[in-house]
């Protein structure tokens, strides 16, 4: 069962360990991300911020799928970390598991608009957004869990 | 808010320079900026009578309330000042700040008094320190576990 994906530029790092991870019922970590794959540096990385007790699966975004799909992950807690909005359109294209998306930091590019804390979208962004919202129940965008959060009418009106 | 009889507690960082600011800012960055925490270090306040006697004060306002004086240095002349504050009920001092150890007593649950979770917390800052080269981060590609279940 996946009790939260989080979309967060930085994947796996203090903050989301210490704050999101203690406050959503989990027992496992999956990180969703191509690029990281190809890197044991930052697979090296990622593994060192996991909190202790639990367990870390590091894929690929279609593994990551499919590792969700899997009926032992029914059982489980799971939180999941991708990096980017279409990454998360991707996951949740290729299973139905993802329900509730927190948007916690993306990066500013070429086009970017400021639309919640740390949170740069650009007209990709908002179309990705936008088919994101069909594929699961909530999106909301907020760093940490004492922040109040921030809904999709909220962000694409500040768009 | 809180049933009567519940222990709240304060965190209060103290150290030499601007530690204590610093660790209060960083601790802000990743628990968000309702964390509470009071930082004294010496670079603002120059004398540790003066942190003490700030702190003594923050005490009358809250008397009620658990201090948890987290120190830089043990030995430091700050964390030794504070020490002096233990005689009080209700006060502690733990020295050997660190970022680990300032989250932990920082989410502390409401009700709950620092000597009980104590041994836990820093059991957990002590596991922070770690040595990390090359060869150790080779090593660490051969450790298995990746999966969920």
């Amino acid at each position: 069962m996946v009790s939260l994906l989080r979309i967060d530029e930085r994947l796996l790092h203090g903050q989301v360990a210490v704050t999101w991870v203690s406050n959503v019922q989990a027992s496992s970590i999956l990180i969703a991300n191509d690029e990281v794959m190809g890197n044991e540096m930052s697979k090296m990385a990622l593994k060192m911020a996991k909190p202790s007790g639990m367990k870390l699966a590091i894929r690929s975004v279609d593994d990551g799928a499919a590792l969700l799909n899997d009926p032992r992950s029914e059982k489980i807690g799971i939180f999941v970390i991708v990096r980017t909005i279409a990454d998360a359109v991707r996951l949740c294209k290729q299973t139905e598991t993802v329900k509730k998306v927190n948007i916690g930091g993306i990066k500013k590019r070429e086009g970017c608009k400021l639309v919640a804390a740390a949170v740069h979208v650009n007209e990709e962004d908002v179309e990705n957004l936008k088919e994101l919202d069909k594929l699961v129940d909530s999106i909301e965008f907020r760093m940490v869990p004492s922040d109040s959060a921030k809904t999709l009418e909220d962000v694409l009106k500040n768009f | 808010m809180f049933e009567k009889g519940i222990v709240m507690s304060k965190l209060i960082l103290a150290s030499h320079g601007s530690l204590a600011e610093g660790m209060k800012s960083a601790l802000k960055m990743i628990l968000g900026d309702t964390v509470q925490a009071e930082a004294f270090g010496l670079d603002k306040w120059e004398q540790p009578q003066a942190i003490m006697e700030q702190i003594q004060k923050l005490r009358e306002e809250a008397p009620e309330e658990e201090f948890i004086i987290l120190c830089d240095m043990k030995g430091g002349s700050v964390c030794n000042r504070m020490v002096e504050l233990c005689s009080e009920p209700n006060v502690c001092v733990i020295s050997g700040m660190n970022l680990t150890l300032a989250i932990g007593l920082a989410m502390m649950p409401p009700g709950v008094k620092c000597s009980e979770m104590k041994a836990e917390l820093f059991e957990e800052a002590r596991d922070g320190i770690e040595y990390f080269d090359s060869a150790v981060v080779g090593g660490l590609k051969e450790e298995e576990e990746d999966d969920l279940w």
